[in-house]
């Protein structure tokens, strides 16, 4: 409509507009046809002479308020653009509301774009600072007008994840709903599956989440088809262990057989988890027996598999642990080789080092053979060396809970006192870690064993620090008041070693429970008065720990107790106050949470309070590794080298098992740092980045190793610097390099017991018996199907993109020859080099083979000796098909080989949830179910590889001495 | 519009190319060829390796290829680095180029790379519009310009970095829009693109941007507008050295007309002194120019110095001029300007010249006054060729009145009297002087740290394997870089 007025305007022949001054001339007319007149043109002028009209804003804006002005809306439009141009956006938004259709959002014009982008911050902030689910009421009506207009636009583009996204950001729970009612079917499982995945990085309280995810559950019905993987996360996600043991029920009733398979699969699924305390609810409620009298026999054959699947030492469990006996590749000549390099030093620390380093190797795998070969050496072990020692046997037989007391009986207390007391003590520990976190499921033998161990101790400190910490492992999370009270009373002995392990025995029992019960609320109050009565700071340290586990996940609802920790006058609890910090919002990213790490990281007085804070910025932030990379590099190069080593740790703590090449990047010069334990630090967060990676993916895996072997080596490298390099070797193999470090599940869910390992291990600056915890992060990176039996059918592969040697194990080291006497060359003359030659020419023709250098075979053969220990396992995990493979059931499959790896639904046996991960244990269905499937089983493979005979029964040196 | 096509002949004149050729004569020939592919080279790194650093690179070694390509190196070059098919460029690049011989046999011996990054497509077409302008064929060049401009646009909303580039070509539109006396019409183009450069931190662009909108408004003598644009936008703090020197010297410019001597003199002064030493003698010398007039106007004295060290006598009448003021002297003042008034109207500094009138007077009022303690009006009439000693009369008591000269006008002997000479050194006036010094050296000192700049992995151990030999450019050599951009970028 401007249009007609633009052509009289002599703005041809000069630069700019300058007609500008004469039209503003014309806004002073008292006619008000001649302003409005005036506005039309300005209107139409406005962006190519903003500058000249700008100092007649206020003017324009009075008539903008003007109601009686009938082209106010117009004088705004006028005064929003001149606002836009100057780039004071807020005062545009203002003035473009107040312009009616002159705002018109649907153009895609920078004005709009700037303006609309306005609306949006303007819009979440606001929605941000008001209580949940209530519609502010100080919000510009018109501003609501215009993001209403902006979902509309979504709709009509078929953009809903943007729409759920903005929604999601502005806490808008009916929005929520009225975008999952306009997506279209086809779309929703996606939108569900989106919004699920988002919810735990929204940056909002956790009872928004909670009710964002109840609000999808309700709305579930509205999908096309149900998708019982999301409904069964989603309640997991809230708690629900009612719902989700209806939901089991109902699908395996019996009347479809497919169902019945994903309710296998969903128990799988939870298994994983590793929420204790919700499997045991779900456990208990389906072993009720109240009113399975009416369910038919096929009905409860169903739910006795589910218990099965979901129990203590149930399939979930025991299937994950065969893989990890049968399938171990640990490479036992580089423990041979550290053995053999620090044997000259009779050092007790790396001695104990090697010891540790050996049992991550081995973690879960029972194999003691290595320990076996060399008893003499480990009985060079003394004191706590010895209790850690002994204790390691937990850690190589960890999860195998049925033969732990038959395993431990020869160093468990025996009537006559006559063993030695930290050899004693060190089995209690062993069986705590062996039965960590299973305690929930079954009221355990091991549980009983070490309160008696516990009452009949006496005074041995040893014995008590075994089994309080045994204790809180075997009974991680259950929060029973016996138990508490028991190790109360060792707490309140008032001696520093048992009452250290006192105090972390607290801390695990009650993981996770925040101020949910009555007994962890006293617990806390106890705890905190307690640190303040005791004079020894071992005590303080353990105890500020235990609150801190107490605390584990709850984010808000433990500021109280964050802040109580933070304002101690006393470094020690401040100390505790930070991973209280890290465990609380684990994950969570909490920008709240970060600032105050990184303010105390560079302010706290205390080196250990700054080591920590930086340390956990790698729990807060390990959902986000990128963005710890950019927080901690500045950190990484601090002058102060506490810090630098919580940097490494938080790198390290973030970036388990990812391979990033700017974290190990960022580590390497730290390697060869001043101070020896940045070295420490900087070794193991290296081993923790590169586990389970290959050298093809990893280029400077095989220069890390061996970096490693030097250290170990060499004679000059501090104690501490070797310290590193042992346990970094142990690391990188972790449970024979079937495991790695997570601190979520597959499905995403916080690992509670995985963290507290964690932030238990980094204790060991104190006290290297707390390295042992590293174990409870293990979780092994496996793909196992299995079918309705419960048997892995070997007719099922998944497709995995990429070559083999990108995602292979790391080849087994050699023992190096003695090459020393090198027999001088014989000379050859030409003639017999022709005659060689064309001897091995008619040797290949006869054979006739397709390759034509005679070199080139011979250096595949000599590959082939050197790999063939290993060669019927490759062939049997990986068939190479152009530039993807097939990975066969059962086999490893590492976290980053995840994104490459996509499930063949073309074979016999297909999983019976397809949009789940390919990752863990996955229930197939068979497709031709008549004929009988090839199975594979786990003792296969032993028999396969076993080359030594099965363990035999043999005698712990300690025994002895 | 004719005024603004002599006025760019004098002010962008050849000597930059030419003492450019000087120089260029003692090294061995530059292969233009080999220029064009090793700056492609750096412009396809740092798109692959997403280093908006190696861009620059490529920008500041085009000078010599600009200088010496001909329209077949173009020619061959788009064929050698862009595929064939679907670049809408390359086609357009080559119409406006025009028919021209090219080396078929060069051409099929390279081979045709599979794909090229949209980024060195558009540098080289930046090549063939730099190469039209300095052949002066502005319509094509413009209508080459206009076809890249929306591909940039595209690519900028695409948040790629190609600021630096898009920059030379807004450059080169006002430029040929300017040439061809079309300025009106890319107005609001250019008004357009300032706004995006703006919203997206395109701080390249939007400084070029700001400058051609500035040029064109002064040169359509919209001096007003220009102020009020000047006064509600913001330079760009990380735009280039060249920019931000015609950046002053357009604020300079603007400020002298609107009577803000003191501020226009220290733009000027400080544009003068971001100015390239060796090059771009036509830029300072418009600035020296206007330096001069303002000086002037201020009621000061230019140093001889300043009208030395430039070639030819281009500063000739604005010599004159100084000498009549500094001397008071009326009817050699107007010898000047009615001699010079064509150099002056070329200048478009007639206005500020006309303004100078008044100072002449005054400072022969200032001469009379030192020279005696006691003169009669009549007198003062007879030395400074006023009209009657009534005029004398006003304007002696003018100058009291604004502080030139301290004296009493006696009006019953028709005298004024001299107060006698204070001495300026039993004021503050030197304290001030000095004050006025330290302040500036600091903010030498202080604008010399902000503009060090370091790479970003500065005190860190560089790893061996990088393969850095190939960046690794002697101090020399990037100084002599920067110099001849400098020198280029200027008109």
């Amino acid at each position: 409509m401007e249009s007609t007025d633009e052509g009289s305007l002599p703005t041809h022949h000069r630069f700019g507009s300058g007609t500008a001054d004469a039209i503003v001339a014309g806004l002073k007319e008292e006619n008000s046809r001649l302003r409005e007149g005036s506005l039309r043109r300005l209107y139409s002028i406005v962006d190519r002479c903003w500058s000249e009209i700008s100092d007649a804003i206020p003017l324009i804006e009075e008539l903008s308020e003007d109601d009686t002005f009938r082209s106010h809306e117009l004088a705004a439009a006028v005064a929003s653009k001149i606002f836009f141009h100057l780039e004071e956006y807020d005062d545009a938004l203002r003035l473009a509301l107040g312009a009616g259709n002159f705002f018109d959002i649907d153009a895609r014009t920078e004005y709009v774009e700037m303006l609309i982008s306005k609306c949006m911050d303007t819009y979440i902030q606001n929605h941000q600072s008001s209580p949940i689910g209530i519609q502010s009421h100080d919000l510009d009506p018109r501003l609501a007008n215009v993001i209403e207009r902006m979902f509309q636009r979504c709709y009509a583009d078929g953009k809903y994840f943007h729409a759920v996204g903005v929604a999601l950001e502005a806490h808008r729970l009916n929005k929520v709903e009225e975008i999952v009612t306009r997506c279209p079917l086809g779309d929703r499982h996606a939108l569900f599956s989106y919004v699920l995945e988002v919810i735990p990085s929204v940056t909002a309280t956790c009872a928004f989440r909670q009710l964002v995810v109840r609000t999808l559950v309700t709305l579930h019905p509205l999908l096309p088809s149900p998708d019982y993987i999301f409904l069964c996360s989603a309640l997991q996600y809230l708690g629900a262990s009612n719902e989700v043991q209806d939901l089991l029920l109902k699908l395996v009733d019996g009347k479809n057989h497919h169902e019945t398979l994903l309710g296998y699969q969903l128990a799988f699924l939870i298994a994983e988890s590793d929420n204790h305390r919700f499997i045991f609810d779900i456990v208990s409620k389906l072993r009720d027996p109240a009113g399975s009298s009416t369910l038919n026999d096929l009905h409860q054959n169903h739910i006795s598999h589910l218990i099965r699947i979901m129990d203590t030492d149930g399939l979930a469990s025991k299937i994950s642990l065969d893989f990890m006996s049968t399938r171990s590749r640990t490479d036992t000549l580089i423990f041979k080789a550290i053995k053999e390099s620090i044997d000259g030093n009779r050092n007790s620390v790396l001695h104990n080092a090697t010891v540790i380093s050996h049992s991550y190797a081995n973690a879960s795998t029972k194999d003691t053979a290595f320990l076996r070969n060399n008893l003499d050496w480990m009985g060079k072990a003394s004191n706590w060396a010895k209790f850690i020692a002994t204790s390691s046997i937990g850690v190589i037989h960890q999860g195998h809970v049925e033969e732990s007391i038959r395993i431990l009986q020869p160093y468990l207390p025996q009537t006559p006192a006559s063993n030695s007391p930290f050899s004693e003590g060190g089995a209690l520990y062993a069986l705590g870690l062996i039965h960590a976190n299973k305690a929930q499921l079954s009221t355990s033998a091991a549980v009983s064993r070490l309160i008696d161990a516990l009452h009949s101790s006496g005074n041995s400190e040893p014995l008590q620090h075994g089994a309080c910490l045994g204790l809180g492992l075997a009974a991680m999370s259950t929060g029973k008041a016996q138990y508490y009270d028991e190790l109360r009373t060792v707490l309140y002995f008032d001696s520093a070693i048992a009452g250290e392990a006192a105090a972390y025995g607290i801390g695990l029992l009650l993981l996770g429970h925040g101020d949910e019960t009555l007994l962890s609320q006293n617990a806390i109050s106890e705890l905190y008065s307690y640190a303040h009565e005791t004079c020894h700071e071992k005590i303080i340290r353990a105890v500020a720990l235990a609150i801190s586990l107490i605390v584990c996940g709850k984010e808000k609802a433990a500021e109280t107790t964050i802040e109580m920790l933070l304002r101690d006058r006393d470094a020690i609890i401040r100390y505790g106050g930070m991973h209280a910090i890290g465990l609380a919002y684990a994950g969570t990213a909490n920008n709240q949470a970060v600032k105050r790490l990184l303010h105390v990281a560079v302010s706290d007085v205390s080196d250990d309070v700054r080591r920590a804070a930086v340390t956990c910025l790698g729990f807060v932030l390990f959902r986000n590794p990128k963005r710890i990379l950019a927080l901690v590099g500045l950190l990484l190069e601090s002058f102060n080298p506490h810090v630098r080593y919580g940097a490494c740790m938080a790198i390290g703590l973030s970036h388990p098992a990812s391979g990033d090449v700017d974290a190990i990047a960022l580590l390497q010069p730290l390697q060869t740092d001043a101070i020896d334990f940045v070295r420490q630090g900087a070794l193991m967060a290296t081993a923790l980045v590169v586990m389970q990676q290959s050298s093809a993916q990893v280029h400077m895996l095989g220069s890390f190793r061996n970096k490693i072997t030097e250290l170990v080596k060499d004679k000059y490298p501090s104690t501490l610097t070797k310290v590193g390099a042992i346990i970094a070797a142990g690391i990188m193999d972790a449970g024979g390099r079937n495991c790695a470090v997570a601190l979520q599940s597959s499905s995403g869910f916080l690992k509670h017991s995985a963290c507290a390992g964690m932030a238990l291990w980094v204790q060991s600056w104190y006290w290297y018996p707390m390295f042992h915890f590293f174990s409870l992060a293990l979780t092994p990176t496996v793909l196992i199907g299995l079918n309705s039996n419960f048997d892995m059918p070997t007719d099922f592969s998944v497709i995995c993109s990429g070559s083999p040697d990108l995602f292979a194990y790391p080849p087994l080291t050699t023992e190096k020859q003695e090459t020393k006497k090198e027999r001088v060359a014989t000379a050859i003359l030409s003639t017999t080099l022709k005659h060689k030659v064309r001897e091995k020419a008619k040797d290949k023709h006869k054979a006739s083979s397709s390759a034509s250098d005679p070199d080139a075979t011979s250096i595949s053969l000599s590959n082939a000796d050197l790999t063939s220990p290993q060669e019927p396992l490759d062939a049997c995990a990986q068939v190479t098909v152009g530039s993807s493979f097939r990975l066969s059931n059962p086999s490893r499959l590492t976290q980053i080989q995840m994104k490459s790896c996509k499930f063949d639904l073309e074979q016999r046996f297909v999983p019976v949830a397809t949009t789940i991960k390919t990752h863990g244990i996955i229930m197939l269905a068979d497709r031709e179910p008549s004929t009988m499937p090839q199975i594979t089983r786990f003792h296969d493979f032993a028999r396969a590889v076993n080359e030594s005979a099965l363990p035999t029964a043999f005698e712990w040196p300690y025994g002895l001495l | 519009m004719a005024k603004a096509d002599v006025e760019m002949a004098d002010a962008a004149p050849a000597p930059a190319p030419a003492a450019a050729d000087d120089k260029d004569k003692a090294p061995p020939p530059f292969d233009v060829a080999q220029g064009i592919a090793k700056n492609v080279g750096f412009v396809r790194k740092a798109v692959e390796g997403s280093q908006p650093r190696l861009l620059a690179r490529a920008l500041r070694n085009t000078t010599p290829v600009r200088r010496k390509c001909c329209a077949a190196d173009l020619a061959n070059a788009l064929r050698a680095h862009l595929p064939s098919d679907a670049r809408v460029l390359r086609d357009a690049a080559l119409a406006a180029l025009g028919p021209v011989e090219t080396d078929a046999a060069m051409t099929d011996a390279d081979e045709v790379p599979e794909d090229a990054p949209v980024e060195v497509e558009v540098y080289l077409a930046f090549l063939v519009v730099a190469f039209l302008v300095r052949e002066k064929r502005y319509e094509d060049a413009t209508k080459l310009c206009e076809a890249s401009l929306p591909r940039l646009r595209t690519m900028m909303r695409e948040r790629r970095a190609v600021d630096a580039l898009a920059a030379k070509f807004y450059f080169y539109l006002a430029l040929c829009h300017e040439k061809l006396g079309t300025s009106a019409n890319v107005a609001a183009t250019l008004f357009a693109a300032h706004r995006t450069a703006v919203l997206q931190h395109a701080d390249v662009s939007a400084a070029t941007l700001l400058n051609a909108l500035l040029r064109g408004l002064l040169a359509a003598n919209r001096v007003e507008a220009a102020l009020k644009l000047v006064s509600k936008t913001d330079f760009p703090e990380s735009a280039s050295n060249p920019q931000f020197c015609r950046y002053l010297y357009y604020t300079g410019r603007i400020q002298a007309l609107q009577l803000d001597y003191t501020d226009a003199h220290t733009k000027l002064m400080q544009s003068q002194r971001k100015a390239p030493a060796t090059t771009a003698v036509g830029f300072r010398v418009e600035i020296q120019k206007l330096a001069v007039l303002v000086q002037l106007l201020m009621g000061e004295v230019p140093d001889r110095s300043s009208f030395e060290g430039f070639k030819g006598r281009a500063l000739e009448p604005y010599l004159q001029l100084t000498r009549a003021v500094r001397r008071g002297d009326l009817p050699a003042y107007r010898a000047c300007v009615a001699e010079h008034a064509d150099t002056f109207d070329r200048d478009r500094t007639r206005s500020l010249v006309a303004r100078l009138e008044r100072n002449v007077v005054k400072t022969g009022l200032r001469r009379l006054n030192v020279s005696y303690s006691r003169i009669s009006l009549d007198d003062v009439r007879a030395r400074l060729h006023l009209d009657s000693a009534a005029s004398a009369e006003f304007v002696c008591a003018k100058a009291i009145k604004d502080g030139v000269i301290d004296a009493v006008i006696d009006h019953d002997n028709q005298q004024i009297r001299s107060k006698g000479v204070a001495d300026v050194y039993s004021t503050n006036e030197p304290q001030k002087a000095f004050h006025r010094r330290i302040v500036f050296c600091l903010d030498v000192r202080n604008e010399a740290v902000k503009a060090m700049q370091y790479p970003p992995d500065t005190g860190k151990k560089k790893q061996p394997d990088e393969d850095d030999k190939e960046e690794k450019q002697t101090d020399e050599e990037i100084a002599k870089e920067i110099e001849e951009e400098l020198g280029d970028e200027l008109p």
